[in-house]
């Protein structure tokens, strides 16, 4: 909440927004990483949104929901960039981001990344938000656009999606 | 592991550090802002050059209106008006017609070519010019020709021109050329209408050279050749008499039909 009374107290200009801005980078950075799947077009992603937030930042109109709005953003970005590159997308785990680590380990992550890969961009918002960003389901509602309930059901399906065997509830957890 | 934790774990595995993202991105918005006011500026000035293009073609209609209305302006205050030439028409006709009279089978006394002033050859000794003609046209009244003059104007005001064919003292006609623009103006009685070069004319007792104005041009070179269609009745000798009654003279010259050229 400090950054909405900064926000509300001072004129938006560059640095000031520059100041509230620098915490979301980071997260919005993973957001579309875990997204588009390649740091150089996730980066991209994160610059666009940056200064189109800092454009659009006077219609925010409940600014006490900086970071799921500027994570919209981001997440519309990385919409428009595999729009942009659709023929070129891989749908799986690009070479550059395989691991080497223990083989069983390292063929159960490529699996579950394989998953979370071939989910569609809604579905792997929600999943993104909820698993990897740690953001409680009001918040992802609000990132992606959705009623709570229609996030939830959402998460629910793309959960079923990854991981068919395990229980809802003990996977929400 | 729960599921939380097996995503946190593969995709935190794939994700590199990136450092200076924060500073870059930093850069991005600025040197974005930066492109934006720069482009606002320009927004700014893309109406103001949309009004200055409306005044500059205003300006230019304003001006070629300008330039039409004192145009006709000029012409209509420094054009006789038709009241006023007529009555020296009527003026000049009273002047007689000094024609040579030719005995019955005599040879016509044509006009003797001269050097024109400004090259080449010509009949008469100014200010008037007979100067080239060219084969008009022949129909049921008569036969056409295209006459060429140059009107050496000293002053003001309009010259009649006037002619007859001596051999047989039959009336010539003139018609305004109709294959271009002269400033010979066909007048005086209407004689009825004829053919020149499939397009129909009036045939017309005398002409006029039209008033040059208060200050015709100085220098030769710039009197420009006026064109007029004489035409000959069926029957005529084709000698013919012309004689121009300007406002400080009066000038003829006789002419063979039958040459080409002078």
């Amino acid at each position: 909440m400090q950054q909405v009374a900064d926000l509300k107290a001072l004129p938006v200009s560059e640095s000031t927004f520059a100041d509230l801005l620098k915490p979301l980078i980071e997260p919005g950075f993973r957001l579309a990483l875990a997204m588009l799947h390649d740091s150089h077009a996730a980066e991209d992603a994160v610059q666009e949104a940056s200064f189109t937030a800092w454009r659009k930042l006077g219609r925010l109109r409940d600014q006490g929901r900086l970071k799921p709005w500027f994570l919209g953003v981001v997440a519309n970005k990385c919409r428009n960039a595999r729009r942009a590159r659709w023929s070129g997308v891989e749908i799986g785990v690009p070479e550059q981001l395989s691991v080497v680590s223990g083989e069983e380990k390292t063929l159960g992550g490529a699996d579950l990344r394989r998953a979370i890969a071939r989910l569609g961009h809604d579905d792997r918002l929600v999943v993104v938000l909820y698993f990897y960003l740690d953001m409680p389901l009001d918040e992802v509602a609000a990132v992606a656009g959705s009623s709570f309930g229609a996030t939830r059901a959402r998460l629910y399906r793309a959960v079923k999606k990854l991981r068919p065997d395990v229980a809802i509830e003990e996977a929400l957890r | 592991m729960n599921l939380r934790a097996e995503i946190h774990e593969v995709l935190d595995e794939v994700a590199p550090d990136s450092p200076g993202l924060v500073a870059r991105a930093e850069a991005h918005v600025n040197a974005q802002a930066r492109n934006r006011s720069a482009r606002q500026v320009r927004r700014w000035a893309r109406p103001l050059r949309g009004s200055l293009g409306l005044v500059a073609a205003a300006l230019l209609v304003v001006l070629l209106a300008g330039i039409f209305f004192a145009g006709r302006w000029w012409r209509d205050t420094h054009a006789l008006p038709q009241s006023v030439i007529q009555t020296t028409l009527t003026n000049l006709e009273h002047r007689p017609l000094l024609f040579p009279t030719i005995a019955p089978g005599a040879a016509c006394p044509t006009s003797p070519i001269v050097l024109y002033p400004r090259g080449g050859l010509a009949i008469g000794d100014g200010p008037v010019y007979f100067i080239d003609r060219n084969p008009g046209s022949v129909s049921s009244w008569g036969s056409w020709q295209q006459l060429r003059f140059v009107y050496w104007a000293t002053r003001g005001g309009i010259a009649l021109i006037r002619g007859r064919d001596l051999g047989s003292n039959k009336a010539i006609a003139f018609a305004q050329d109709p294959l271009g623009a002269s400033r010979i103006t066909a007048a005086g009685a209407n004689l009825g209408a004829d053919q020149i070069v499939d397009k129909k004319v009036q045939r017309r007792s005398e002409a006029y050279f039209r008033d040059p104005g208060n200050s015709p041009p100085q220098t030769p070179a710039l009197f420009p050749l006026e064109t007029v269609f004489v035409g000959l009745p069926a029957g005529a000798s084709g000698c013919v008499g012309l004689q121009f009654d300007g406002p400080d003279f009066t000038q003829n010259f006789v002419i063979s039909w039958s040459h080409s050229g002078l």
